[in-house]
């Protein structure tokens, strides 16, 4: 029961372009951190995002969020290349996805790298994704404790009902805000934290992130989260051991 | 799906859109016939403000889509969700005394930082980076300032799936301003909707005047020369105010007006001195008040011909009667004035004055983006009446009634008939004619034992309106003998069909009769205001106290002999005791 956070999207220090790109969805969306942008190709068949570094970067996943591939009939592989582009080899392979929910998948080892791309196939001219992540993820030392309510059930809807004088019920709205959770970390070591927590909290108070909270047994069920604020002061609970919260908002699809 | 079947589809999303219409150059930076020539890092933004080339500046219109923040916003849709809370909306007013108050909207977004894709056509060629420098709406209002009565849209509807933008109910109004962004990063839009155009400072009727006399003129003058160049805003012919006389000219030669008739409208001749202001007038003569309040608003408050539903006022008529023409041949056709507007004048001050003495109300509606004209005229028979109660449509605790004291009138005085044009409009001493309308009775002291009296000074009316003054006089008493009474109450979207000027029977506990029972409010609504969800009415009653009817057709029988709908829509007349066999009053002109 691995929980993973994918904090830093390394297409924001790449060259990145695309096969292709329709008119108001440049490839630029694609890593922007905003949701209500996209990157279409508006072409069928295969297509990628291409990210080329200064130098090799090490990187072990992916996530992606606000897509259409399982409607479209896509499939999305994070691939590399170690001759400038002219041969590419999947670190994760094609994956279809089952839903347009949130996708992140954590390879077991990483690699290193300067060419790197998403490789979609079977796009359609309406395939399209609001952010592509590519990046190293970090695994959380401790395992989420048995209160924690999964981001795919932590709605965070408000709705309004209408009724009259008379009491009958005639109407009702519904507002969906996505999800709120809490992700916590309790029982963490001082040598963790030393070596772990700025650096992370560095990044999750800047940008929002992928979190996967049991990789294992809830592979499909990752979320785009970014933290309600920065108030994130961890505490002793025991000379050795400190404890932490993040308190997340998150989208799912 | 459309709109009007989400509203009242259970589990509805709601969603709230705005669209801004700014200005936007359509040339490239550099590429002819633009001739700016500066490095690629230092292009324009393509607007106005920040142009290198204003000559060859072309003029367009870029749309910038905000909305609010949803989960289940669609994808692939231009629209930043940055809109905070709900719009503020201040409801357009339909005021049946005259014209309505302006609808007002604020909308706060929340700031944030922008890479300018989209925005700045030239953003990979800058040497700073957009999204780390400034932010999108501080960038935006700096490179934009020349918002003001730019057009904003407000779409209201229901997210869907598949998401269809015929789910969504358009507003149109006009920008008055931008703030922010402030220390927490918001930005508040105002608007108000197209009569703005109207406000007495910014359209005035007639314009300002700059021709002066260019030497004296004596008393018995017969022409009149204005500053070098000016003659030309004078037109070939009409009049001319100097001082507190109006003039007639019957030709222009130049700068020369020729042909003078001294001493018009009842002003005195005098002998007037160079350089005294020579102010062009504006004078109709028995025009209809539907025709002049038309010339106003297109003429000289700048609103579209397609904003006002009167075919006989467009360039050129289809022949189809629209809305204003219906009105104006049912209730308006004898209304053909008279008068001059000798100095500049606020157009919302003319029209107020209009719509007060010809008894009608002005106002927008906003979803359609039409300036309403609704007379203050009892329901026709043939009226369509919307039946409301409070056990299937009225939501709870939203019912209320209050008595307008203030607009009670037991006696309505209407000065006409202006003697001097030039001079006060305000003293009675300048008015000829004088119609009064006195109910007795209610001010007896079995009714309400009171006198209140509503003086009008029409300037409007002369001595050919005196059936126009008649009729002011007794549809102002008839009506606000009782002491009007306003029903607030609110629907939950899927009820809520009903416009500005639509006709409600409301049955609620709060309006009883003697009985106890729960009476009818018959109502005019007069304001509508929309919370995403919930939309709260206002109405007014339309009780005239009295029958009235049209002159109905000669194959009618007598009134104890017709139907009920034919007594309803036709007048009859009444035995001499003023009342029929069944006891009701005699029918009444207005």
């Amino acid at each position: 029961m691995t929980a993973y956070i994918h904090a830093t999207n390394l297409a924001e220090s790449a060259t990145v372009t695309a096969s292709n790109a329709a008119t108001g969805f440049g490839v630029v969306n694609s890593y922007d951190r905003r949701t209500s942008t996209w990157w279409k190709p508006g072409v069928v068949g295969a297509q990628y995002i291409q990210y080329v570094f200064g130098s090799a970067q090490t990187i072990d996943s992916f996530g992606i969020i606000g897509h259409n591939l399982y409607t479209t009939g896509a499939s999305v592989a994070l691939q590399y290349s170690t001759n400038s582009g002219s041969t590419w080899n999947d670190l994760i392979a094609a994956i279809t996805p089952t839903s347009d929910k949130c996708l992140y998948r954590v390879n077991g080892s990483s690699q290193s790298a300067t060419y790197w791309r998403l490789y979609f196939t079977n796009c359609t001219t309406s395939t399209l994704i609001a952010i592509g992540s590519i990046g190293l993820s970090i695994s959380l030392p401790s395992e989420i404790p048995l209160d924690f309510t999964p981001p795919r059930l932590a709605r965070n809807k408000t709705i309004t009902n209408s009724k009259t004088e008379g009491g009958k019920f005639i109407g009702r709205s519904v507002v969906n805000s996505g999800a709120e959770f809490n992700i916590e970390q309790n029982y963490v070591t001082k040598s963790w934290m030393d070596s772990n927590f700025d650096t992370l909290i560095d990044r999750l108070e800047v940008s929002p992130f992928f979190f996967s909270w049991d990789y294992e047994n809830y592979q499909n069920d990752p979320v785009y989260a970014f933290l309600k604020d920065v108030d994130t002061k961890p505490k002793i609970n025991n000379p050795n051991l400190h404890t932490f919260t993040l308190a997340c908002y998150g989208e799912l699809t | 799906m459309t709109y009007t079947i989400q509203k009242s589809t259970v589990g509805r999303k709601p969603l709230t859109v705005i669209e801004l219409d700014l200005d936007y150059c359509s040339l490239a930076y550099g590429v002819a016939p633009c001739t700016a020539a500066g490095a690629a890092s230092a292009s324009c933004y393509n607007t106005r403000k920040t142009c290198q080339d204003t000559a060859n500046y072309t003029k367009t219109t870029k749309t910038y889509r905000f909305c609010q923040s949803r989960a289940d916003l669609p994808k692939g849709i231009d629209m930043i969700p940055v809109i905070v809370g709900n719009p503020n909306l201040t409801p357009t007013k339909a005021n049946v005394y005259g014209v309505g108050d302006r609808g007002k909207i604020s909308i706060t977004l929340q700031d944030f930082p922008h890479n300018d894709v989209g925005i700045d056509p030239y953003y990979a060629s800058r040497t700073y980076t957009p999204y780390n420098q400034g932010t999108y709406f501080g960038k935006l209002i700096a490179r934009n300032p020349y918002y003001i009565g730019r057009t904003m849209r407000v779409l209201t509807g229901f997210i869907a799936d598949p998401f269809d933008w015929a789910d969504f109910q358009s507003r149109t109004y006009v920008i008055d301003t931008i703030n922010g962004p402030d220390k927490n990063g918001k930005v508040t839009i105002t608007g108000s909707d197209i009569l703005k155009l109207a406000d007495d400072e910014k359209a005035k009727c007639p314009a300002a005047s700059q021709g002066k006399l260019t030497a004296d003129i004596t008393d018995a003058a017969t022409s009149l020369t204005v500053t070098t160049g000016e003659g030309v805003n004078y037109g070939s012919s009409g009049y001319v105010r100097i001082g507190e006389e109006i003039i007639q000219f019957s030709s222009r030669s130049t700068d020369t007006l020729n042909g003078l008739t001294r001493a018009t409208w009842g002003t005195e001749a005098k002998a007037h001195s160079t350089n005294d202001s020579v102010q062009l007038c504006k004078a109709w003569s028995s025009i209809n008040v539907v025709n002049i309040v038309h010339e106003l608003l297109t003429d000289y408050a700048g609103i579209a011909e397609t904003n006002i539903p009167f075919d006989e006022g467009l360039t050129t008529p289809t022949g189809t009667p629209d809305e204003w023409d219906i009105s104006k041949e049912n209730w308006l056709i004898n209304t053909n004035l008279t008068n001059i507007i000798s100095a500049p004048t606020g157009v919302k001050k003319l029209l107020q004055e209009l719509s007060e003495q010809c008894q009608f109300g002005l106002y927008v509606d906003i979803v359609n983006n039409k300036v309403r004209l609704v007379t203050n005229t009892p329901p026709l028979a043939n009226a369509t009446i919307t039946s409301l109660t409070e056990t299937a449509n009225v939501l709870e605790n939203s019912v209320s009634v209050t008595v307008d004291t203030n607009n009670q009138y037991t006696q309505v005085w209407v000065y006409y008939g202006l003697i001097n044009y030039a001079k006060s409009v305000s003293e009675i001493s300048n008015y000829r004619y004088l119609q009064i309308y006195a109910d007795l009775i209610s001010e007896g002291a079995n009714l309400y034992d009171l006198s209140k009296v509503k003086t009008i000074k029409s300037v409007w009316f002369n001595s050919n309106n005196i059936g126009n003054a008649v009729s002011l006089a007794g549809r102002i008493g008839s009506r606000q003998a009782n002491p009007p009474k306003t029903m607030k109450f609110s629907l939950d979207a899927k009820d809520a069909d009903l416009t500005v000027g639509n006709l409600v029977a409301i049955t609620s506990r709060t309006y009883q009769d003697e009985t106890g029972a729960n009476a009818e409010f018959q109502a005019l609504i007069t304001l509508i205001d929309e919370d995403v969800d919930r939309f709260s009415y206002e109405a007014i009653n339309t009780f005239f106290t009295g029958l009235y009817g049209f002159i109905g057709p000669n194959s009618l029988g007598d009134y104890s002999a017709e139907s009920d709908a034919n007594k309803r829509a036709y007048g009859f007349i009444s035995p001499n005791s003023g009342f029929f066999s069944n006891g009701e009053p005699a029918y009444k002109i207005i």
